[in-house]
């Protein structure tokens, strides 16, 4: 195998673990989301509505 | 696990013969989000508490007096509206949340959500206040 290809071929196998790596090592998130919501008192239903919403976090154990 | 504030509007509407509600809640939490390390379809939990401020009217619509044509039969003047008696809706309440769903890897930034998540209030509430908010959703997540 000529040196070109063994190259080649070393990187096509790390690529998916560099890939991994990089997925893994995002530690911070910012999220948003639309959801239907239904609200009940003790009662019974007060009604419902599109709710909207989002957060921001931060990965602190290992993935 | 993942550490995050949370902050959401949810509005809530209902109007029925005899009463309105009409009002929106805006919550306020801290959270802890578990999430497999599957990579393309990873399911996730989370747990969290929060304030809950509830900001609406109650409106109870009551027949007049005055437009009861027959007291027998309750036959009424359709001319004359109804009473309406308008109730303000302000609460601070301590609630929990949680959530659960699949996470969808679009990238290795970028996924996308479907769940459903729950509030409930901590303690004993007014009568009126909320008491139970449940949101099956979708969203967008990015990571960095």
């Amino acid at each position: 195998m000529s040196a070109p290809r063994a190259l080649l071929s070393m990187m096509m196998c790390l690529a998916p673990a560099t890939a991994a790596a990089q997925a893994d090592d995002l530690a911070g998130v910012v999220f948003g989301e639309v959801a239907y919501a239904r609200t009940w008192d003790d009662e019974g239903l007060l009604g419902s509505g599109a709710s909207l919403g989002g957060g921001v976090g931060f990965r602190v154990t290992p993935a | 696990m993942t550490l995050q504030a949370v902050v959401e509007r949810i509005p809530y509407y209902r109007d029925v013969e005899y009463l309105t509600f009409d009002g929106r809640v805006f919550f306020v939490a801290a959270e802890a989000a578990f999430q497999s390390t599957r990579r393309s379809v990873r399911p996730f939990v989370t747990v969290g508490a929060g304030a809950l401020i509830d900001d609406g009217v109650w409106i109870r619509k009551t027949i007049d007096p005055r437009a009861i044509v027959d007291p027998r039969t309750m036959i009424v003047d359709p001319r004359l509206s109804r009473v309406e008696e308008r109730v303000d809706r302000d609460y601070r309440l301590g609630a929990m949340t949680a959530s659960g769903g699949l996470d969808f890897a679009v990238s290795p930034r970028v996924s996308i959500r479907a769940g459903v998540r729950f509030h409930g209030l901590l303690g004993p509430g007014d009568d009126l206040a909320p008491l139970i908010i449940l949101q099956p959703g979708v969203g967008v997540v990015w990571r960095w």
